[in-house]
C-alpha cells in the first residue's frame, strides 16, 4: 500500500512538473543612482541556477514555473538584489541596484557573466572606469589606446588610435557609437580617439565568433554606447589638461522619466601658441584644434516605450591665413593693395540616431533605429586680392577646395524574444543607404573692376566640380536570426545565420554567412569554447598608412570590385581561479580572408585619377595565432596581463611579384600588463607596459644605376649617378621592439560640491626610443684628419618621456 | 604634490632635449653584387649599353662601371656583334645598326658575375599622319594639333616630344615644355621634356593630340620638330616604373609603398640574376611650320 501510494505521489508530483503553468518575469534594470540601464546583468533563479542576463538597453525577462521563485540579480561592481516572488500570472518587475562600491578599482574588466559561462569567446568588455584610470598620453584618456592593450589587438604605430584585430586591416574594425558606425574614429592623424570616455557608459569589443546581428567588417566589432543621462539628478564632470578641457553635464529633465547627457571636448595648444605663432608668421594666425560634441535625451513615453536620440559632431581642422595689405602714394595719387589667403585641412564625422525601445510582450522586446553618419575630409585655399586706384578698383577671388567623405543613411529593426531560460532569440533586418564621393573638386574663380564712373563689369571664370572619381550609391541590407539557447547543463551554443544584400553600380552580390559559438562547462571553474564565423565586406578603406590619416578614403564594393570575406574558427579555454578573482583566457583562432584590396604600388590616395584605377584587387590573405588573457577581477589591486603570439600575411597578383608577404603589422608578439592599485580613497597609482616585436617595412636591398629616356645615364663618370632602389620583396624588413612604460598617479579629494582629482602621469617613463619610421642618410665623420662619408639607417622616434598633470572635477 | 610635479617636468625637460633620430644597426642580409645592363637603343643607331655592378644599400662606394665584360648582341642563337668599350662615353658601342626584330637579345657575361640576358619585345613602328602649323595661343603659347594611326588589337606606348634647333647656338637643340589635357596624357609620365604614355584610351583609332607648348623659341630663327617615338613594352615600363619610384618620396607617413623598377634580366626560371633594361624605341619625326 505504502508502495502504491508512494508511486501515486511520485506520478502526481510528476504530472505537476510537466504539466506546470508558466509564467514571466520581465522589466528594466537600471543604476540605483543615476537610473543608467545596466547591460548584462545575471537575472538567476537560485533553485534551478537557471537565468538570463538584460539587454543592451537593461531589459531582462525570464519565463518560469508557477510558484514562489527567488531571484538573483547580480552585476559587478554592485550589491546583489534577491527578489522572492509568488509567480502565478506575468509579473512586471523594475530592478535598482545599488553600486557595492563607487570605488573604480572594484569595477572589473569582465563583466556580466563570468568568461566561463558566456557562449562566445573572442569578446572583451573594458568597463569605461578602468579606461579612465589606465595612464595616458599627455593625460588624454583614449577608449581605441586602451583597447590596443587587450590581446589580439595591435596598434597601427607610436601613438596612434588605429588598431589591428587579429591580422585585419584598419578598416576591418566596424566601430559602432550607439550602434552607428564612425568612419575615422582619429583626431589629429590618429594620436587620439574621437570618443570622449566621459560621456560613454560601454566598451566592447568582438573579435571572433561574431554573433549574426554583426556584419558588414570582417575583423572586429567595436561597440561603443553613451551614457543615457542621470534620471535622479544633475551632475556634472570634467577636466582640464595640458592640451584640452572637456565638460559633461547629465541629468532629468523630467524625474525618473526623461534625461539628457551632453558631453564637449576642445584642445586650445592653437590658442595657447597663438601669440608665438603669429610673432614667429609675420603676425598671421596658423594653428591646429579639434573639437567633439556629444548629446543625448533619452524618454520614457510609457512601461513599454522609450526613446533615445543621440548625436556626435567632432572636426579637426588646420588653419593658415595669410593678409598683407599695401599702402602707397604715387603722384600724389593714394593706392592700396590687399589680399588675404586662408588655407586649411578639414575632417569630422557627425553621427545622430533616433531609437525606440517597444515591449510587444513580456517576451518580446524591439528596438528600432534611424541613423545618420557622415565623414568627410576637405583641403581648401581661398586667395582674396584687392586694388584700389584712384579712379578704379579691381578685385580677384579664387577658391579651391578638394573634398571626400562618405554619407548613410540607415534604418534597422531588431527583436529580442525569450521564449523561455533556455533560449534568447534575435533576429532584426537593417538597411543603410550608403553615399560615397571618393574625390571632387571644387574650382572658383572671379574678378570684379570698377572703373572711374563707377562700372562694374564682373566676371566669373571658373566655377566648377570636377568629380575625378564618380559619386556612388549603394543599397547595404541584412537580415539575422540567432539563438543562444541551451542544450543542456553543460553546453550552450549560439547558432545564427546573417544573411547579405549589398547593391551598386548594377551590380548585387548576396552572402551567406553563417555564425556558431559554443561553450561547454567542465565544471563551473572551466570551460572549453569553439567558434566559428564567415563575414562579408562590403566596403573598403584606401589607405597606405597606419596612422588614421584624414586623406584616407571609404570606397565601396562595384561591379569590378568585390565585397572582401573572411572565415574565422576559434577555439578558447577558459577558466577562473581563487574563487573568481581570476580569469584566465587561452585563445586560438585561424581566419583566411580574401578578395582583399590594396593600393597599386606607387598609387597616391589623394589626386585626380579614379580610385578604381589605383587599387589591386583579389588579394587574398591569412592570420593565426594565440592569445593568453589573465585578469585580475576583485580587491585593491586589479589588471590584466595580455600576450599574443600571432603571424599575418598578404598575397596579391601585382605586389611582391605575386608572393606571399607579411602584412605590415604582422607583429610575432605582443605583450601587455595592466595594473591599477588603490592605496587609499585619497591615492591610487597605475601603470601599463607594452611589449611588441617591431613593424615589417619595407627596405630597399640593392642600389644600380638608372637610364633616362635618352638612354643616358645621368652623372656618369661622376659620384652623383642617379639609381634605382630595388625591393626584393614587400615588407622584408622589421623594425626594432617597441615597448615602454606608462605610470599615472591619482590624488583624490572630496569637496562640498564633489570631487577633485589631481592626476600626474607620464608617458614613456624610461624614455625608450620605439621606432616610428627608418630612413638611410648620409652620415659624415673625420677619422683620421681624413672626411668620411658613409650611409647609416636612421630611426626617428616620436614620443619621449612625455608627462602629464590634469585636474579632474565631479559634482 | 609640488615636489612630484617639479621632479617630473624635470625629468622631462632633460630627456625631451635628447634627439629622436638615432642611428641603428639593423640585420640586413648579405648583398651579392650582381651585373647591371642598362641598354635602350632605337632604330637605326648603334647598339649600346652600359655594364656596371650593383652596390648594397649602406654601400657609399661609386657605382662600377665594368670595362672588362663580354657584351654581345644575338639574334637567336647567331651573334650578331660582340659592342666594344668606348672609354670617352663609358659604355659599349657597336658599329651594327638597330632593327627591329623580337628575336635580338644581349648576353653580357664577366668572370666575376653571373651571366645576364634579355630579349626584345616586338612593337608597331608607327609613323605621324598628320601634323599641324603651330598656331600662336595667348601668353607666349603656341598650339599643336597632330595625329598619329594607333593599331588595333596590340598594346602600344609612345613618347613625345618638341624639339628645337637654335641657330644662334651653332644648331643646339633644346625641348620645349608641353602641356596638354588630354586624358591620355595627363595619365602619362613627363620625363626629361618627354611625354610616355599608353594607348589605352584610344587604342585601334586614329588618335589626334592638341599640345600647348611653350613659345620661347624665334620663329624666324629656329627649326621645330615633333617628335613621336614609338617605344616597347620593357621601354615604358622601366621609364614609367622609375618615374613612379622617384615620386614616391621618402616620407613614410604619407607618401606611398616603394615601387620596384621594370627588369628585363630574369633567369629560366623567371627570377632576377640581374639588373636593369634592355629595350629599343622608333623615332618619327617631323619639322613644323607657324602659321
Amino acid at each position: 500500500m505504502k508502495k502504491l501510494i508512494l508511486s501515486a505521489l511520485i506520478l502526481f508530483l510528476c504530472i505537476n512538473v510537466f504539466s506546470q503553468e508558466k509564467y514571466t518575469v520581465s522589466g528594466y534594470i537600471v543604476d540605483k543612482e543615476t537610473g543608467e540601464s545596466l547591460i548584462g546583468v545575471n537575472v538567476i533563479w537560485k533553485e534551478k541556477l537557471q537565468g538570463t542576463t538584460s539587454n543592451t538597453y537593461g531589459f531582462f525577462s525570464l519565463t518560469l514555473p508557477e510558484g514562489e521563485v527567488n531571484l538573483d540579480f547580480s552585476y559587478i561592481g554592485y550589491q546583489i538584489e534577491s527578489k522572492t516572488i509568488n509567480l502565478n500570472k506575468d509579473i512586471k518587475l523594475n530592478i535598482e541596484l545599488g553600486s557595492s562600491s563607487t570605488n573604480i578599482q572594484e569595477v572589473t574588466i569582465v563583466g556580466e557573466e563570468t568568461v566561463v559561462e558566456r557562449t562566445q569567446s573572442s569578446i572583451v568588455e573594458v568597463p569605461v572606469e578602468q579606461i579612465k584610470n589606465i595612464p595616458a598620453l599627455l593625460g588624454e584618456v583614449d577608449v581605441l589606446k586602451a583597447i590596443q592593450l587587450l590581446p589580439g589587438v595591435q596598434s597601427g604605430g607610436e601613438g596612434t588610435s588605429g588598431f589591428y584585430v587579429r591580422g585585419g586591416g584598419p578598416d576591418q574594425n566596424l566601430i559602432l557609437l550607439d550602434g552607428v558606425p564612425v568612419y575615422n574614429a582619429s583626431h589629429l592623424f590618429g594620436f587620439f580617439s574621437v570618443f570622449n570616455a566621459d560621456a560613454i557608459k560601454n566598451v566592447r569589443l568582438t573579435k571572433g565568433g561574431y554573433p549574426a546581428r554583426f556584419g558588414g567588417r570582417l575583423s572586429s566589432v567595436l561597440e561603443i554606447d553613451m551614457k543615457e543621462g542621470n534620471m535622479k539628478k544633475i551632475e556634472g564632470e570634467g577636466s582640464i589638461g595640458l592640451i584640452s578641457s572637456k565638460l559633461t553635464l547629465q541629468g532629468p529633465i523630467i524625474k525618473d522619466k526623461t534625461s539628457f547627457i551632453i558631453s564637449g571636448r576642445r584642445t586650445y595648444i592653437d590658442l595657447l601658441a597663438q601669440p608665438f605663432i603669429r610673432n614667429a608668421n609675420e603676425g598671421n594666425p596658423a594653428g591646429y584644434y579639434f573639437y567633439d560634441f556629444n548629446a543625448k535625451l533619452n524618454h520614457k513615453i510609457s512601461n513599454n516605450d522609450r526613446l533615445y536620440l543621440s548625436a556626435y559632431l567632432g572636426q579637426d581642422k588646420f588653419y593658415y591665413t595669410e593678409s598683407d595689405s599695401y599702402n602707397y602714394v604715387i603722384d600724389g595719387k593714394s593706392f592700396e593693395e590687399n589680399s588675404v589667403f586662408d588655407a586649411g585641412l578639414n575632417w569630422g564625422n557627425i553621427t545622430s540616431c533616433l531609437r525606440w525601445n517597444h515591449l510587444f510582450s513580456n517576451k518580446l522586446f524591439a528596438n528600432t533605429t534611424l541613423t545618420y553618419s557622415k565623414y568627410q575630409f576637405n583641403t581648401f585655399f581661398d586667395a582674396n586680392n584687392s586694388n584700389l586706384a584712384p579712379y578704379s578698383f579691381s578685385a580677384d577671388t579664387s577658391r579651391f577646395n578638394y573634398f571626400s567623405g562618405v554619407k548613410d543613411y540607415g534604418a534597422k529593426i531588431d527583436f529580442d524574444y525569450l521564449p523561455n531560460p533556455n533560449h534568447f532569440i534575435k533576429f532584426g533586418l537593417n538597411y543603410v543607404r550608403h553615399n560615397f564621393y571618393p574625390g571632387a573638386l571644387d574650382l572658383y574663380s572671379s574678378t570684379l573692376e570698377r572703373d572711374s564712373s563707377g562700372v562694374e563689369d564682373f566676371r566669373v571664370q571658373i566655377d566648377t566640380t570636377f568629380e575625378f572619381s564618380k559619386p556612388l550609391e549603394s543599397n547595404d541590407a541584412f537580415f539575422y536570426i540567432e539563438d543562444d539557447f541551451k542544450v543542456n547543463d553543460q553546453l550552450k551554443v549560439n547558432l545564427g545565420l546573417h544573411l547579405g544584400y549589398f547593391n551598386t553600380s548594377n551590380k548585387t552580390y548576396l552572402s551567406f554567412q553563417p555564425r556558431f559559438s559554443s561553450r561547454y562547462l567542465i565544471s563551473k571553474d572551466w570551460s572549453v569554447k569553439a567558434s566559428y564565423a564567415e563575414m562579408q565586406q562590403n566596403i573598403h578603406l584606401l589607405t597606405n598608412s597606419g596612422v588614421g590619416l584624414p586623406t584616407d578614403i571609404w570606397v565601396p564594393s562595384t561591379d569590378t570590385i568585390p565585397p572582401q570575406y573572411s572565415k574565422q574558427v576559434a577555439a578558447a579555454v577558459n577558466r577562473v581561479l581563487l574563487n573568481g578573482v581570476l580569469e584566465v583566457t587561452l585563445e586560438g583562432y585561424y581566419k583566411e580572408m580574401n578578395q582583399l584590396i590594396t593600393l597599386k604600388p606607387g598609387a597616391e590616395i589623394i589626386g585626380f585619377e579614379d580610385w578604381k584605377n589605383k587599387v589591386d584587387t583579389n588579394g587574398i590573405g591569412r592570420a593565426y595565432g594565440a592569445e593568453l588573457f589573465i585578469q585580475k577581477k576583485k580587491g585593491k589591486t586589479t589588471g590584466w596581463l595580455g600576450y599574443t603570439l600571432s603571424y599575418s600575411e598578404r598575397k596579391f597578383e601585382n605586389v611582391n611579384f605575386g608572393k606571399w608577404y607579411p602584412y605590415k603589422y604582422d607583429r610575432r608578439h605582443d605583450f601587455s600588463i595592466v595594473v591599477s592599485h588603490k592605496v587609499s580613497d585619497a591615492f591610487d597609482f597605475s601603470f601599463t607596459w607594452v611589449y611588441g616585436t617591431g613593424n615589417n617595412t619595407t627596405f630597399v636591398d640593392s642600389r644600380y644605376p638608372s637610364v633616362d629616356v635618352n638612354g643616358n645615364i645621368y652623372g656618369i663618370g661622376s659620384s652623383y649617378v642617379s639609381e634605382v632602389e630595388y625591393y626584393p620583396t614587400r615588407n622584408n624588413l622589421r623594425l626594432p621592439a617597441y615597448h615602454r612604460l606608462d605610470i599615472g598617479f591619482n590624488f583624490n579629494k572630496k569637496k562640498k560640491w564633489g570631487e577633485r582629482t589631481v592626476s600626474i602621469g607620464a608617458y614613456n617613463v624610461y624614455n625608450r626610443k620605439n621606432p616610428f619610421f627608418i630612413s638611410i642618410v648620409d652620415q659624415s665623420s673625420v677619422q683620421n684628419n681624413t672626411l668620411l662619408n658613409t650611409k647609416v639607417v636612421q630611426q626617428t622616434s616620436l614620443f619621449p618621456i612625455i608627462p602629464s598633470i590634469s585636474y579632474k572635477f565631479k559634482f | 604634490m609640488k615636489k612630484i610635479i617639479y621632479i617630473l617636468l624635470s625629468i622631462f625637460l632633460l630627456f625631451s632635449c635628447d634627439n629622436l633620430q638615432t642611428v641603428i644597426e639593423v640585420d640586413l642580409p648579405e648583398h651579392e653584387p650582381k651585373l647591371v645592363v642598362n641598354s635602350i637603343n632605337q632604330v637605326g643607331q648603334k647598339w649600346k649599353a652600359y655594364v656596371s655592378v650593383s652596390q648594397a644599400p649602406l654601400s657609399n662606394s661609386d657605382f662600377v662601371f665594368l670595362t672588362d665584360a663580354t657584351v654581345l648582341i644575338m639574334d637567336g642563337d647567331n651573334v650578331v656583334d660582340t659592342l666594344k668599350y668606348i672609354e670617352s662615353e663609358f659604355c659599349y658601342k657597336s658599329d651594327v645598326i638597330v632593327q627591329q626584330g623580337a628575336d635580338f637579345q644581349i648576353r653580357v657575361s664577366h668572370p666575376m658575375y653571373e651571366t645576364v640576358s634579355a630579349g626584345l619585345y616586338s612593337f608597331d613602328r608607327i609613323k605621324i599622319k598628320s601634323v599641324d602649323d603651330i598656331q600662336s595661343a595667348s601668353n607666349g603659347y603656341g598650339n599643336l594639333r597632330f595625329s598619329f594611326d594607333d593599331p588595333a588589337q596590340t598594346d602600344n606606348f609612345y613618347m613625345i616630344s618638341i624639339d628645337y634647333y637654335s641657330k644662334s647656338s651653332d644648331g643646339e637643340s633644346y625641348s620645349l615644355y608641353i602641356e596638354s589635357d588630354d586624358p591620355s596624357i595627363v595619365e602619362g609620365y613627363y620625363a626629361d621634356s618627354k611625354l610616355l604614355f599608353d594607348d589605352k584610351l584610344f587604342n585601334g583609332s586614329t588618335k589626334e593630340f592638341n599640345l600647348l607648348i611653350d613659345e620661347y623659341f624665334s620663329q624666324s630663327e629656329d627649326s621645330i620638330f615633333l617628335n613621336l617615338w614609338s617605344v616597347d613594352y620593357a621601354f615604358y615600363q622601366y621609364q614609367s616604373s622609375l618615374i613612379i619610384q622617384s615620386y614616391s618620396g621618402d616620407n613614410p607617413i604619407f607618401s606611398a609603398e616603394p615601387v620596384n623598377v621594370y627588369n628585363s634580366f630574369l633567369d629560366e626560371n623567371g627570377l632576377i640574376n640581374g639588373y636593369g633594361i634592355f629595350a629599343v624605341s622608333d623615332l618619327d619625326s617631323v619639322m613644323i611650320q607657324f602659321e
